[in-house]
C-alpha cells in the first residue's frame, strides 16, 4: 500500500499498480480501509482532546 | 515590469484598506451583540439553530470548554463529510451527479476530508474529475464555511482573553460560529456569487457539454454551481477550487476585474479582523500598528515576486530568450500564467493567496522562476501572519505580539505588558510552543517524505533535485500551514480516468498530509486558547511611564524583526536546499 514504484504517471504505471496491489475504489462500499481511516480521524480528533488538558498542566 | 503592473499593486492596498476598516467596524459590533443593520434578517435563524443544536449561547465558556466545542464540532464535521465524500454514488437520486461519478479512494478521501475540516483545502484531487455536485455542494462548500467559521471564533475568544477585565469567560464558541456564518460569511458570499456570475462564471447542476474545437476535435467543458463555491472558497481562505486548475480556469475566475474582486474577498477578512480587535480592545492604534505589520511584510513579498517574475528566470535569459514587456505581452516569466492576467496580476494573486491560509492558484507556482517561487514559500513560513487566514491570521500575529512584548521587554529590563496584563512564564511558554508546532509539523514531515522512498514516490520530477525537494517542502509546509496551494506534481492520487474508477490513492502522501493538517491546525488552536484563558483572569495594570507602547511604529519594526527572525532561523536551510539554489542556477531543473 505504501508507495509506488515510479515516478512517471502512464497508464501501464497505473495498470501494474494496481495488479500488484489489487487496489480498487469503485462504487461506495464500506471497506475495511474506511473503517481504518475513520478510527484513524477519530484517533487524531482524541488526541487532540487530550492535548487540552496536558496543556492545561503547563 | 510595466506602469500598470504597479498601479495595480498601490490601487489594490488603497482598496483593500478602504473596504476592511467598515467591515472591521461591522464585525466588532457582531461580536460585540450591538445592533446591525442585518439583525431583522438573521435573529430567527440564530435563535432556530441554538434551539436545534441544544446550546444556551448566552452561557460563558472557558477556555477549555470553547477548546472542547471546537475539536468535538470539527470532529463531527470530519465525519459526515467523509460519510458523504465516500458515499458519492448513494446521492446519485438527487440528481446532482449527472456524470455518475464514483468515490475517491479511502485513503485520498482521508486527506481531502482532514483538509477541508482545517481549511486547507489541500487537493489531491481534481474537482471535475472526482466530485459530484452534491459532494461539492453538501461536503466541500459546507464545510468552507464552518472551518472558516472556526477560525474567527477562535480568533475573537483570543481579543477577548486579552481585552477581558474579569472573569474567565472567553465567549460562547456556538455563538461566535453561528453568528459568524450567518451574519459574515453567509451575506458576502452571497453578493460575490451574483458578481462573479454577472463576470461569466456558472452556476448550474448541467451534465458536462461536450463541443467540437476549431481543429475538429472533441472537448469536455465541465460544468457545475462554480460562482457560489468560488465565493466561499476565497472569502474563507480556504482555496480549493471547484476544478483542477483553480482559479486559473475561465469559469472561476473569467476576467481581469474578477481576479481583481477574488484578491480582496481573500483579504478582506483577515484584515478586517485586526481593525475589529482594535475596536473590541478599546485602542484602535494597537489595530493599526498590526494592520501597519501585515502590510509591510506583504507589499515587501509583493515587489520581490514581481520583479522576480518580470525579470524572468536565469535559465530563460540563458536561452537568449527576450523577456521585456511589448505590446499585446507582458512580457517576463509568462510560463504556466494566464496572458488575461499578466505577470502582475499573477504575481499579486500567488502572494495574497499564500500569506493567508487560501492557497487558491491562477498561475502555476512551480513555473515561477526561483526568486518568485522563493516568496510563496517563505510566505508560508511566515506561519499565515501576513493578514493570515481568517481568524488564523489574527491570533497567530497576537501570539507573535506577545512574544515581541515579551523580547522588548528583556531588551529594556521591565516586567512585559500587553494592554496593562502582564506576560508572565506560562503565558511565554504557551506562545513558544504554539508558534513553534507548525514548523515542526511541516520539517518533521518534509524530512519523513524526502529520506523514504515510499515519500518520494510522490514526487513528479525525475530525480532528486532541488525541483523535487522544493516539490516535497512544498507540499507539507502547505498542508502544515493549512494554506493548500501546491508546487505542482508532488501526488497521492493516481486517477487515469476520470471519475474514479480503478483509481488509487498514495497512501503514505494521503496519510502523513492528513495528520499533518489536523495537528498543525488544532494544536496552535489550542495554545490560542490557552493563552487566551491564561490573559482572561489577570488584572489590568494602569498605563505608566514604563510602559511599553506596542501602538507605535517602534513596535512594528519589532515585532517584523521578531517574524522574519523566527522564520529565517526555522526555515532558511531547507528554502536553500530547493528555490534558492534554483534562483542562482541557470540550469534548468526538470
Amino acid at each position: 500500500l505504501f508507495g509506488r514504484p515510479g515516478a512517471v504517471f502512464t497508464t501501464s504505471l497505473y495498470r501494474a499498480t494496481i495488479s500488484r496491489y489489487r487496489l480498487h475504489a469503485g462504487g461506495p462500499i464500506i471497506v475495511v480501509m474506511d473503517i481504518l481511516a475513520v478510527a484513524l480521524g477519530i484517533a487524531s480528533f482524541a488526541i487532540l482532546l487530550g492535548l487540552i488538558f496536558a496543556i492545561d498542566r503547563i | 515590469m510595466t506602469f500598470l503592473g504597479w498601479l495595480t499593486i498601490v490601487l489594490f492596498i488603497v482598496i483593500l484598506t478602504a473596504l476592511a476598516l467598515p467591515l472591521g467596524r461591522y464585525m466588532a459590533a457582531v461580536y460585540t451583540d450591538e445592533r446591525t443593520f442585518l439583525d431583522p434578517l438573521f435573529r430567527t435563524p440564530e435563535r432556530l439553530l441554538y434551539r436545534v443544536m441544544r446550546v444556551d449561547a448566552d452561557r460563558g465558556q472557558d477556555w477549555k470548554a470553547y477548546a472542547k466545542s471546537a475539536i468535538i464540532f470539527s470532529l463531527a464535521g470530519w465525519l459526515l463529510l467523509y460519510l458523504i465524500l465516500r458515499t458519492q454514488t448513494l446521492w446519485n437520486f438527487t440528481g446532482l451527479n449527472p456524470q455518475k461519478f464514483h468515490s475517491a479512494p479511502w485513503n485520498v478521501t482521508f486527506n481531502t476530508t482532514s483538509s477541508f475540516v482545517t481549511n486547507t483545502n489541500w487537493q489531491y484531487y481534481g474537482g471535475e474529475t472526482t466530485m459530484s455536485y452534491f459532494s461539492q455542494m453538501a461536503g466541500l462548500t459546507v464545510q468552507n464555511f464552518l472551518s472558516a467559521g472556526v477560525g474567527i471564533a477562535v480568533a475573537v475568544a483570543l481579543i477577548r482573553g486579552i481585552v477581558s477585565r474579569s472573569g474567565k469567560s472567553l465567549g460562547n464558541f456556538w455563538h461566535d460560529l453561528v453568528r459568524t456564518v450567518l451574519w459574515v460569511l453567509t451575506p458576502i458570499s452571497f453578493v460575490i456569487a451574483l458578481v462573479l456570475v454577472f463576470q461569466g462564471s456558472i452556476q448550474n447542476f448541467s451534465h458536462y457539454a461536450t463541443l467540437t474545437t476549431l481543429t475538429h476535435l472533441p472537448q469536455t467543458i465541465a460544468m457545475g454551481p462554480v460562482a457560489s463555491q468560488e465565493a466561499i472558497k476565497l472569502l474563507g481562505t480556504n482555496g480549493g477550487g471547484f476544478f483542477n486548475t483553480n482559479s486559473a480556469h475561465p469559469f472561476e475566475n473569467p476576467t481581469a476585474f474578477t481576479n481583481l474582486v477574488e484578491m480582496l474577498v481573500v483579504l478582506v477578512i483577515p484584515a478586517a479582523l485586526v481593525f475589529a480587535y482594535g475596536r473590541m480592545a478599546g485602542n484602535r492604534r494597537q489595530g493599526y500598528a498590526i494592520y501597519g505589520t501585515m502590510a509591510v511584510m506583504f507589499l515587501g513579498a509583493v515587489i520581490v515576486a514581481y520583479i522576480a517574475e518580470a525579470h524572468g528566470s536565469p535559465a530563460q535569459h540563458a536561452a537568449g530568450l527576450h523577456t521585456h514587456a511589448i505590446a499585446g505581452s507582458a512580457g517576463g516569466n509568462l510560463e504556466g500564467k494566464e496572458q488575461r492576467f499578466g505577470i502582475a496580476g499573477s504575481a499579486l494573486f500567488d502572494v495574497v493567496t499564500t500569506v493567508t491560509s487560501c492557497g487558491a492558484v491562477n498561475s502555476a507556482i512551480e513555473s515561477f522562476t526561483g526568486i518568485g517561487g522563493a516568496v510563496p514559500m517563505a510566505n508560508l513560513s511566515a506561519s499565515e501572519v501576513i493578514f493570515g487566514g481568517v481568524g488564523t491570521g489574527l491570533y497567530s500575529i497576537l501570539l507573535y505580539v506577545l512574544l515581541a512584548v515579551f523580547i522588548g521587554g528583556l531588551m529594556v529590563g521591565r516586567t512585559p505588558e500587553y494592554l496593562g496584563k502582564k506576560i508572565e512564564a506560562r503565558e511565554i511558554k504557551l506562545v513558544a510552543i504554539g508558534l513553534l508546532i507548525t514548523p515542526l509539523a511541516a520539517l518533521f514531515s518534509t524530512a519523513l517524505a524526502t529520506a523514504s522512498s515510499a515519500g518520494r514516490a510522490s514526487i513528479s520530477a525525475v530525480g532528486s533535485g532541488p525541483q523535487g525537494f522544493s516539490e516535497t517542502f512544498y507540499a507539507y509546509l502547505s498542508q502544515a500551514n493549512n494554506n493548500g496551494s501546491a508546487f505542482a506534481g508532488y501526488t497521492g492520487f493516481i486517477q487515469p480516468n476520470a471519475g474514479n474508477l480503478g483509481s488509487h490513492g498514495v497512501t503514505f502522501a494521503d496519510l502523513l498530509g492528513g495528520f499533518t493538517m489536523l495537528f498543525a491546525r488544532f494544536a496552535p488552536i489550542l495554545f490560542a486558547l490557552a493563552v487566551a484563558g491564561a490573559l482572561a483572569g489577570k488584572r489590568i495594570s494602569p498605563v505608566g511611564l514604563g510602559t511599553m507602547r506596542t501602538d507605535n511604529p517602534t513596535f512594528v519594526v519589532l515585532l517584523i524583526g521578531v517574524i522574519v527572525l523566527v522564520g529565517a532561523l526555522t526555515f532558511f536551510p531547507a528554502l536553500l536546499l530547493g528555490p534558492l539554489v534554483q534562483g542562482l542556477t541557470g540550469h534548468l531543473y526538470g
